[in-house]
């Protein structure tokens, strides 16, 4: 094997991901309770079909939720595999060492405390825009939760587990935080936050939409332009600085730009868990370590879980359509179980 | 040339690891870094490389200071090896790929991967191109880390104990190899080495390390008995056979 048919085959595995997300995504479009063929799906979606309704549910209702899906998805799938990159940890993700827990008490501490409402008539009438303010502080606080970890492991240098076990730690207390906040809440507002703990896609609109791809989209090109870096990370910090990663640098704006992306997907989104985790897992099975084809795969990944999880929930008891944050917690789960034994069993054959 | 001048470490609040050391070493020759463990022999490495930063000190390629190097400038002049190879799930061409990140941008030219195959097949290692890095031994991991170095096509070598978990034919393997790249490219080449006889095998020059400080340096008359009881602790007989020296220990 040479290393171009090496990279023949990977990229082959990134355009299998891409087909799938396409049918996915037509899945996706088509699963309702308003029956529509494939023909008529696509001429609606291009703005052409003979009945106003077909384009109406395509185009207003079904589109942006498998939108929101694709572009939430890539975005937690991306900075999952950069979180375990930088941190030079396989359980690390957002959700799994606090970071989306400090967003979601971020944006719950924004409704409550601030009075920030995200129903769509209540747009505050300020310079920030309800929406605005939460990402904000869900930002704020994922950031600070991203900071501490950072810290933990370059100045006491934890190993994986206890890592994970300090993001239990931080979640426990944005819990307990977001509890005693609901505490003092009013009806409404407990009810607007209780869309972040069940997670949720149909409250975005275009405009959301456009903001969450343009991030995820500058920070997959950031995370694209540094692949080398990341690479090298793999093979240790010296190494990294040896062949001339400023790794310090690199591990600080990487979290940072993380935190961000994560933040603002949680905002639009609510809490979802493990997308982060299995993500890049799955890449790497497809597509191998190399991070030029890891960090798309990731994306890709993060995506198609996504997607997928978001039409379990609504096809498995329709019309119901059960919260999408339960569902991708409970088909994580047991992968986070399943990446700890198999990270014990790798470090007792090692020694 | 390789100017070593008044290097001092210190860890934060910390005691002194090195103590305003002082060293030259030729291009085309390999130096060996000798002494006990807790000497600061790879404190030393790590300092010339900043992977830890010295309090003071000056380290200076012909007129380059290179502490004042970008640390990408200064990966292309020099290369380092470290001692624990790493659990990465990157295949071994990748890996040693990366030793040309200093030259390139965002793409691999066809004159780095075949750069790259060319050390695979110096070192034996072709089999094993596409085997992810923590399915191999630890003496095959070390190879690749070598290899690795090589790729940045350095002017200055640094390796942490390269040999430490190789057996003895990978061990002359590798430390031949550097000689002899280190004399075609005339490179400088500093390696810490634990194994007395192997260094007075392969290399030309030797600095012996006691507490923080420069013992001795020199060319292999520096190996007497009493500069290695006086170094290691170690009661030795140095024989000479074939023209060669070896140290045989003889007792605490």
């Amino acid at each position: 094997m040479t290393y171009e048919k090496q990279k023949v085959r990977n990229s082959l595995a990134l355009l299998l991901m891409i087909v799938c997300l396409g049918l996915m995504a037509l899945i996706a479009l088509r699963a309702g309770s308003y029956d529509i063929t494939i023909s008529e799906l696509l001429s609606a979606f291009f703005g052409k079909a003979s009945s106003d309704s077909a384009t109406l549910v395509i185009r207003n209702m079904r589109l942006p939720r498998v939108l929101t899906a694709i572009v939430g998805g890539m975005g937690l799938g991306v900075s999952g595999c950069v979180l375990q990159a930088v941190l030079r940890n396989p359980l690390a993700s957002a959700s799994t060492i606090g970071i989306s827990q400090g967003a979601s008490f971020g944006a719950c501490f924004a409704i409550i405390i601030l009075g920030a409402s995200t129903s769509k008539t209540a747009v505050l009438n300020t310079f920030l825009s309800g929406r605005a303010l939460v990402t904000g502080c869900a930002f704020l606080f994922s950031l600070a939760v991203a900071i501490a970890v950072l810290l933990l492991s370059r100045f006491r240098s934890i190993g994986p587990q206890s890592m994970i076990l300090t993001g239990i730690a931080f979640s426990l207390m944005f819990q307990g935080g977001t509890t005693l906040l609901q505490f003092f809440a009013s009806e409404t507002e407990l009810s607007t936050f209780v869309f972040w703990t069940f997670g949720d896609l149909s409250l975005t609109d275009y405009k959301d939409i456009s903001v969450m791809f343009i991030i995820v989209a500058l920070s997959l090109l950031f995370f694209w332009l540094n692949r080398w870096n990341y690479n090298a990370l793999e093979t240790g910090e010296n190494n990294a600085i040896s062949v001339g990663v400023s790794v310090a640098s690199l591990q600080v704006v990487s979290m940072l730009i993380c935190s961000l992306v994560t933040a603002v997907i949680i905002a639009n989104l609510g809490t979802i868990s493990f997308i982060g985790l299995a993500a890049p897992h799955i890449a790497r099975g497809l597509t191998g370590s190399n991070h030029s084809f890891t960090l798309p795969g990731s994306a890709l990944a993060g995506a198609l879980l996504l997607l997928l999880g978001d039409l379990i929930s609504r096809t498995i008891i329709s019309p119901v359509v059960l919260p999408i944050g339960a569902i991708t917690a409970f088909l994580g789960g047991p992968l986070f179980v399943y990446l700890i034994l198999k990270g014990g069993k790798q470090r007792a054959t090692s020694r | 040339m390789l100017q070593v001048d008044n290097l001092s470490f210190q860890y934060k609040r910390g005691t002194l690891i090195l103590d305003e050391l002082a060293f030259r070493a030729n291009a085309g020759e390999c130096l060996a870094i000798l002494g006990n463990n807790g000497a600061g022999k790879s404190t030393l490495l790590k300092c010339l490389n900043k992977i830890l930063r010295p309090q003071t000190g000056t380290v200076c390629l012909e007129e380059t200071s290179l502490l004042n190097l970008s640390n990408k400038e200064l990966a292309k002049h020099m290369a380092f090896v470290d001692q624990q190879s790493p659990e990465s799930q990157l295949s071994v061409f990748d890996t040693i790929l990366l030793g040309r990140r200093p030259y390139l941008n965002f793409v691999a030219s066809k004159k780095d991967k075949d750069l790259v195959q060319s050390l695979l097949n110096d070192l034996n290692l072709e089999d094993l191109a596409f085997r992810p890095v923590n399915e191999l031994s630890g003496g095959e991991r070390q190879k690749i880390m070598f290899a690795r170095a090589l790729a940045q096509q350095p002017k200055v070598l640094l390796m942490d104990e390269p040999t430490s978990s190789l057996d003895l034919r990978n061990k002359c393997e590798v430390l031949s190899l550097t000689r002899k790249v280190t004399q075609a490219k005339s490179m400088i080449t500093i390696v810490i080495l634990h194994d007395l006889n192997l260094s007075l095998e392969y290399c030309d020059r030797f600095l012996l390390m006691k507490d923080h400080q420069i013992y001795a340096a020199g060319d292999q008359s520096i190996i007497t008995s009493e500069a290695i009881e006086a170094t290691y602790g170690l009661r030795v007989n140095v024989h000479e056979l074939d023209g060669r020296k070896l140290v045989v220990p003889i007792g605490i």
